[in-house]
């Protein structure tokens, strides 16, 4: 899984690639997307609060790693959308789950220690798919394919754009 | 609003259904069949159950002869695992995980390793919190909260827009 700053620039090149083809697709919805990259490494609180520490609090097994499926990433995408005012909240449930399917999609490639990722289609299977082996989530390159990505999303989005502007009202 | 307090428990009963997964979650065993393996938190406990299996564990290196790493696990336990089938140019301090077979309870052959600088993962970290600083910001720039309808919705202008071409 490569660092967050790599998921953000990958949600900000879709986005912006997706506000070439929609009229509505302003920055405050590329944010949507990006916030949504941001969603499955929420699992990462696990940090501060361990799974063993939650087994202790709670007496019962425990395990963040579930915010990281499809499952559990979907469920707080929901969750993030119902805060959302009615208007808005389908369009924002949707770009949120875009936004977490390319997270767990680029995690899907990188290295584990096993060789083997998530179960992706837990509970339906437990399952662990083979990870793509491509990176490690320390790398550097990840974030410079992105960044490459992003910038080149930007530039297109822009120069595409460009012609349409009006340069001076008269 | 009757809406809005629909919506307020919907919202804690999503919550509290990922509670509820990440308890079945966690109570879901290791099966190799299924490509599952224990971690140190998993065995480190118990390792004479995982004798002959094959478990993963990760720790700082603290030996090159024979490789030894100082590894965490649980709430507070550490403990040293001397791991086999390590290529020769990991050096002490270096971040290792290794995969391999429990022989013993702190002795592992490993069949696949990865091994990182600690300043690689202080890195990620750092530009970890970057990305999220980003995010967190374009979202205050583009979004607000709507107190009459207790929601957010987007912004009609976004907040400290220079010109209307940049939306980094």
């Amino acid at each position: 899984m490569p660092d967050l700053l790599s998921h953000a620039l990958l949600g900000y090149a879709l986005g912006t690639a997706l506000s070439i083809r929609y009229e509505w697709f302003t920055p405050q919805w590329v944010t949507v997307i990006m916030a949504g990259a941001m969603v499955p490494d929420i699992d990462k609180v696990s940090l501060f609060l361990s799974d063993p520490l939650m087994e202790q609090l709670l007496a019962k097994p425990f395990a963040w790693e579930v915010i990281h499926l499809p499952i559990g990433s979907a469920l707080l995408c929901i969750a993030g959308a119902i805060t959302i005012i009615t208007p808005y909240r389908r369009r924002v449930l949707a770009l949120l789950l875009l936004g977490a399917a390319s997270h767990i999609a680029l995690d899907q490639l990188a290295i584990f220690t096993t060789g083997y990722s998530y179960p992706q289609l837990w509970p339906l299977t437990y399952y662990h798919f083979p990870a793509g082996d491509l990176y490690q989530s320390s790398d550097r390159l990840p974030a410079l394919i992105s960044a490459g990505l992003a910038i080149a999303a930007y530039t297109f989005k822009n120069r595409v754009n460009l012609p349409e502007k009006p340069t001076s009202k008269e | 609003m009757r809406s809005n307090t629909i919506r307020v428990v919907f919202f804690i009963s999503i919550l509290f259904s990922i509670i509820i997964f990440a308890v079945a979650y966690g109570s879901v065993g290791h099966s190799p069949a299924a490509n599952s393996y224990a971690n140190q938190d998993e065995w480190a406990q118990t390792p004479g159950q995982y004798i002959g299996e094959e478990v993963e564990v990760s720790g700082i290196v603290t030996s090159t002869d024979p490789y030894t790493i100082s590894t965490d696990f649980g709430i507070d336990g550490t403990m040293q695992v001397t791991v086999e089938g390590v290529e020769n140019d990991i050096t002490k301090g270096e971040e290792l995980s290794a995969f391999g077979t429990l022989t013993d309870n702190r002795h592992l052959i490993a069949h696949r390793t990865s091994h990182r600088n600690q300043w690689e993962t202080e890195y990620m970290y750092l530009i970890s919190a970057l990305g999220v600083l980003w995010v967190v910001r374009r979202i205050f720039q583009g979004w607000t909260v709507n107190r009459s309808q207790l929601g957010i919705e987007p912004r009609q202008t976004r907040r400290k827009q220079a010109t209307d071409d940049t939306d980094a």
